[in-house]
C-alpha cells in the first residue's frame, strides 16, 4: 500500500531555530530518507516553497481566475510530503513519528488511491 | 533540553502584540512583559509551559492587573475589574484567532508614516522582531545607551502622535502596507548599501529585513507587491557573499564570482517574480525584483538580458521617476544597443534629474565610460574629471582617479 505522508506546520514555525538546528533538521530528513530507501519503502519526497509563493487557479463555468496566494489561509500550511510503499499503516506511522516537523505541526498519513511514477526530474 | 532564552525570544513578539491589545498600550505591554520574561527565565528551565506565548501573556496580564489594583485604591478599582473581565486568552490554542490581527496592529503601529523613518525601523526591530536593545545597537554600530535613547524618543513620538493601535481600514490598507514595506526595504538597504563611513556590509540587517518581509508575505499572501518586495530582497541578498573580496573590498556585479551566489534564495525569488510577470499586475517592487531576477538568471555579466533590463527600468520609471532609475536605464540601453544609443538616452535625460547633486558624479562617470567606448577620449577625460570633482565616496574616487591616469596616457 502506498501512503502519502503530508507535513503541515504553522508558517514560520522553525524560523527561530539557529542555522545549526536548521541543518540538523534537514539531516534528520536525509537520515529518514536513507533508511526508507534501504528498506525499499521510499517512493518520493517533496518540499514545497512557502504558501505565499502559491498561485491559485479556479474555473467556474467558463470563467477562469488565477490569483496570488494559497487557496485558504489556515493555521497550519502544507509544506511537503513523502510517499512510501509500506506493508502496513503502522509502518507508515512509525516513519511519521520520526519526522522532525511533528514537533511543530501535524503529520497526516493518507493512503494513496493512484500514483504514477513519471521517473521525472526528481526520480532518484 | 530546550533553551529558555531562545523560547522566550521566539514567543516575545507574539506575546507583546497580544498584550498591547489586552492592556491598551505598547508601553504598558512592554513593562508587564518585562516582568513575565524575568519570571519565565527562572521558571521555564524547571518546567516548560505547553504554550510559551500563552504563558507569557497570562503572567504579564496578571502582573498588570496586580499593578492596577495596587496603585489605585478606590475610584479606578473599576479599571482593574474591567481588565479582569476581558476574556483571558486561552492557554491551549496559541491565541491563533487573535494573533494575526495582533501582529498586524503591532506592525502598522510601528511603521506608522507619522513617525520618523529612524523611529519606525528601530521600533519595529524592538517590538515586532523582538530584538534586545543591545542587539539593535550592535547591528547599527552604535552604543546601547544611544540606541536606548533613540527607542525612548520613538516611544514618546508614538504617544504624542496619538497613533491608534489598530489595523488600518480597507481603504487605508494599501498605503499603510506600502509604508510597512518601505520600513522593511530601508532596513535592508542599511545593511546592503556600501556605506561611505564604514568598510563592511551588515548582512545581519539584511537577514532581519528578510525575516520581516516573510512575516508580511505570510500575512498578506495575496498581495503581489509584498511578494515582489520579498523577492527583491532575496535576489539582492543572494549575491552578498560575492560582493566583497577576500580583502574586504567592494566587488561590482561585473566582477562577481557568480558561483558564490546563494541559489536557494535565487530559486525562491525567481519563483515569486515569475508569478508576478505572469499575473501582469505590476508594481515598483515587482519590477525591481524582476530586474534583480534578470541579473541572477545570467550565467555571465556579458550574457545578461540587457534589453529586458532596459525595458523593466522604463516601466519602473513610471512608478519611481527618480534620477537613479533613469540613469540605470541609460546604462542598460548602452549595454543592449551600444554606447551611442546609451549616450543619446543620457543626453535626453530631463533636466530635473541632473539637478540631484548626489547623483551627478555617477552621471558623469557613466558619460565618461560611454564616450571612452566611442573613442572620444578627450571628452571622456573631461567627464571623468567632472565626476571626480564632485566628491564621490572614497572607493569611487580611487576608481575615477585610476581611470583618469589611464586615459591621460592614451
Amino acid at each position: 500500500m502506498l501512503y502519502a505522508i503530508l507535513i503541515h506546520q504553522p508558517p514560520g514555525a522553525v524560523d527561530h531555530l539557529t542555522p545549526e538546528e536548521q541543518a540538523a533538521l534537514l539531516a534528520d530528513h536525509r537520515a529518514l530518507q536513507d533508511e526508507a530507501k534501504s528498506r525499499g519503502t521510499f517512493v518520493a519526497a517533496t518540499q514545497l516553497m512557502e504558501a505565499y509563493s502559491a498561485t491559485s487557479v479556479r474555473r467556474r463555468g467558463d470563467k477562469i481566475s488565477i490569483e496570488e496566494g494559497p487557496f485558504a489561509e489556515t493555521k497550519e500550511m502544507f509544506i511537503g510530503l513523502y510517499i512510501l510503499n509500506c506493508e502496513t499503516l503502522e509502518e507508515a506511522l512509525e516513519f511519521s513519528k520520526r519526522i522532525p516537523h511533528a514537533d511543530y505541526g501535524t503529520i497526516e498519513v493518507r493512503p494513496v488511491e493512484y500514483h504514477e511514477d513519471s521517473a521525472g526530474p526528481f526520480a532518484q | 533540553m530546550r533553551d529558555a532564552g531562545e523560547a522566550v525570544r521566539a514567543a516575545y513578539p507574539q506575546a507583546l502584540a497580544t498584550l498591547t491589545r489586552v492592556l491598551g498600550s505598547l508601553d504598558a505591554a512592554g513593562d508587564a512583559l518585562h516582568v513575565a520574561v524575568e519570571r519565565a527565565l527562572v521558571r521555564w528551565p524547571q518546567e516548560f509551559p505547553s504554550n510559551a506565548v500563552a504563558w507569557l501573556v497570562a503572567t504579564a496580564r496578571n502582573h498588570a492587573i496586580d499593578q492596577v489594583r495596587r496603585q489605585v485604591v478606590h475610584d479606578r478599582f473599576v479599571n482593574a475589574e474591567a481588565l479582569a473581565a476581558r476574556p483571558a486568552p486561552s492557554a491551549d490554542d496559541g491565541l491563533a484567532p487573535h494573533l494575526r490581527d495582533d501582529m498586524l496592529r503591532l506592525i502598522f503601529t510601528c511603521c506608522h508614516p507619522r513617525l520618523s523613518p529612524d523611529s519606525q525601523v528601530s521600533l519595529t526591530l524592538r517590538t515586532v522582531v523582538g530584538l534586545t536593545v543591545h542587539e539593535i545597537a550592535r547591528a547599527y554600530l552604535v552604543s546601547p545607551s544611544s540606541m536606548e535613547r533613540r527607542l525612548t524618543r520613538a516611544r514618546i513620538a508614538l504617544r504624542e502622535a496619538k497613533i491608534p493601535y489598530e489595523v488600518p481600514t480597507a481603504d487605508e490598507l494599501p498605503s499603510r502596507l506600502a509604508a510597512a514595506c518601505a520600513v522593511v526595504v530601508s532596513l535592508f538597504d542599511q545593511g546592503y548599501t556600501y556605506p561611505a563611513d564604514a568598510d563592511h556590509l551588515r548582512p545581519e540587517l539584511c537577514n532581519l529585513a528578510i525575516r520581516l518581509a516573510r512575516l508580511l508575505a505570510r500575512m498578506f499572501p495575496h498581495d503581489a507587491e509584498v511578494a515582489g518586495m520579498l523577492a527583491l530582497l532575496l535576489l539582492q541578498h543572494a549575491r552578498t557573499a560575492a560582493r566583497t573580496s577576500a580583502d574586504g573590498a567592494f566587488v561590482s556585479l561585473e566582477d562577481q564570482d557568480r558561483s558564490a551566489w546563494d541559489q536557494t534564495m535565487i530559486r525562491e525569488g525567481r519563483a515569486l517574480i515569475q508569478r508576478a510577470l505572469f499575473r501582469d499586475d505590476l508594481g515598483p517592487y515587482q519590477l525591481q525584483g524582476a530586474i534583480a531576477a534578470t541579473h541572477c538568471a545570467a550565467a555571465t555579466f556579458e550574457a545578461t538580458a540587457w534589453g529586458e533590463i532596459a525595458t523593466l527600468y522604463g516601466l519602473l520609471h513610471d512608478y519611481r521617476p527618480t534620477a537613479t532609475v533613469a540613469l540605470n536605464r541609460c546604462v542598460a540601453v548602452a549595454k543592449a544597443q551600444g554606447a551611442a544609443a546609451g549616450l543619446a538616452e543620457l543626453e535626453a535625460l530631463p533636466a530635473e534629474h541632473l539637478s540631484r547633486l548626489e547623483l551627478q558624479h555617477r552621471y558623469f562617470a557613466v558619460r565618461g565610460h560611454l564616450l571612452e567606448e566611442l573613442g572620444q577620449i578627450a571628452l571622456a577625460r573631461e567627464a571623468f574629471a567632472e565626476a571626480a570633482a564632485l566628491r564621490p565616496g572614497p572607493v569611487e574616487r580611487e576608481y575615477l582617479e585610476a581611470k583618469l591616469r589611464a586615459l591621460r596616457s592614451q
